[in-house]
């Protein structure tokens, strides 16, 4: 169970989960690699299954634990990990190269961000799912307005009855379980990374209903039947999407012009 | 072996408990244990229900005094 509370299942750490992404990590946090991120955590935990309004008193408890620390922590021994930058030149010295790792490390690079972010967008494989549901989620947090991010949560929306499709090396291995179970619970992970990510929107936008869309998604997910809730998500997308717009719209937020934005973070 | 009053939670009844808050508790308590009854039927979770007299413990040492506790 530690696991929840690591680098792995953090959404600052885009790429992977707790079935997902081999390797080393990057936290956009503290701008580190994570080489070691089932063991690794910090204060800034931002928990990816679910929305930080459900659980931020756990995520509150965490960040007293690890107040002392000023960057990656050891998550067993609350001990500070050195920041270690990304070169891409290493990567492939070492042969440890990663496409999602190397994407987002460049978003620092990138500007404005959310460019990259919806460049994320479109297709099914699983693991860029994963890391753009996380960008999102990364980049609301950061911004604290859904002003910003109306557009990035509609691009999310448009495809969230996609079925996540894993490559075989993007899985974890694990002695006691199948690659069929890892598989399963990835698509969950996805699931639960793009769910939250519309839920911790509709938190910043005041929208009660999408906060709890889990609600409205009858058995398919509490029983955990995809081809029960894949249906469910195509029939309550276009729903949900009219009420973000129309939200927007009635609160100027709808593809405003820049230079009447003044909380729209241009660099951000 | 457990002493005291503690007791073991089956995996078959903490899936049981899940179940029932998913049906029947508030909305965060529901989308909790929806992930919850994830976990604890990928890893077969059981739990030890422990029960411990805390009046003479300050509320703030409760985790760590709880800590030393179960690992006895």
């Amino acid at each position: 169970m530690e696991t929840l509370f690591s680098c792995r299942n953090c959404v600052h750490n885009f790429g992977q989960t707790l079935n997902v992404g081999r390797g080393d990590g990057f936290c956009l946090q503290h701008g580190s690699v994570i080489q070691d991120p089932d063991r690794t955590t910090c204060k800034y935990l931002h928990r990816k299954d679910l929305p930080l309004f459900v659980v931020d008193e756990g995520l509150r408890e965490h960040a007293s634990e690890y107040a002392l620390t000023s960057s990656l922590a050891r998550l067993d021994v609350v001990q500070p990990i050195p920041i270690v930058r990304y070169s891409e030149k290493y990567c492939w010295d070492v042969r440890k190269f990663d496409g999602i790792t190397h994407a987002l490390a460049q978003y620092y690079k990138s500007k404005p961000r959310w460019i990259l972010i919806q460049a994320f967008t479109a297709g099914t494989d699983g693991r860029r799912l994963i890391a753009h549901g996380s960008l999102i989620r990364h980049y609301l947090d950061h911004c604290g307005t859904w002003r910003s991010s109306s557009r990035l949560i509609l691009g999310l929306l448009e495809e969230i009855d996609n079925t996540p499709r894993f490559a075989p090396r993007d899985l974890l291995e694990a002695a006691d379980e199948s690659q069929a179970e890892i598989e399963e619970q990835a698509l969950w992970d996805a699931v639960f990374v793009r769910l939250s990510a519309i839920q911790e929107y509709a938190h910043h936008a005041g929208l009660e209903k999408l906060m709890w869309v889990t609600d409205q998604l009858n058995g398919g997910l509490s029983e955990l039947v995809w081809n029960q809730l894949q249906p469910e998500l195509y029939r309550l997308r276009t729903q949900w999407l009219n009420e973000i717009i129309t939200h927007a719209k009635d609160n100027n937020g709808f593809f405003p012009p820049p230079d009447t934005t003044p909380d729209l973070d241009q660099d951000y | 072996m457990l002493a005291d009053a503690h007791s073991i939670v089956t995996n078959a009844d903490l899936l049981a408990e899940l179940q029932r808050v998913i049906e029947e508790e508030d909305k965060a308590d529901r989308q909790r244990a929806i992930q919850a009854k994830r976990y604890a039927k990928l890893r077969k979770e059981a739990l030890v229900d422990w029960l411990f007299d805390l009046q003479s413990v300050a509320r703030k040492d409760t985790i760590n005094w709880a800590k030393g506790q179960i690992q006895k």
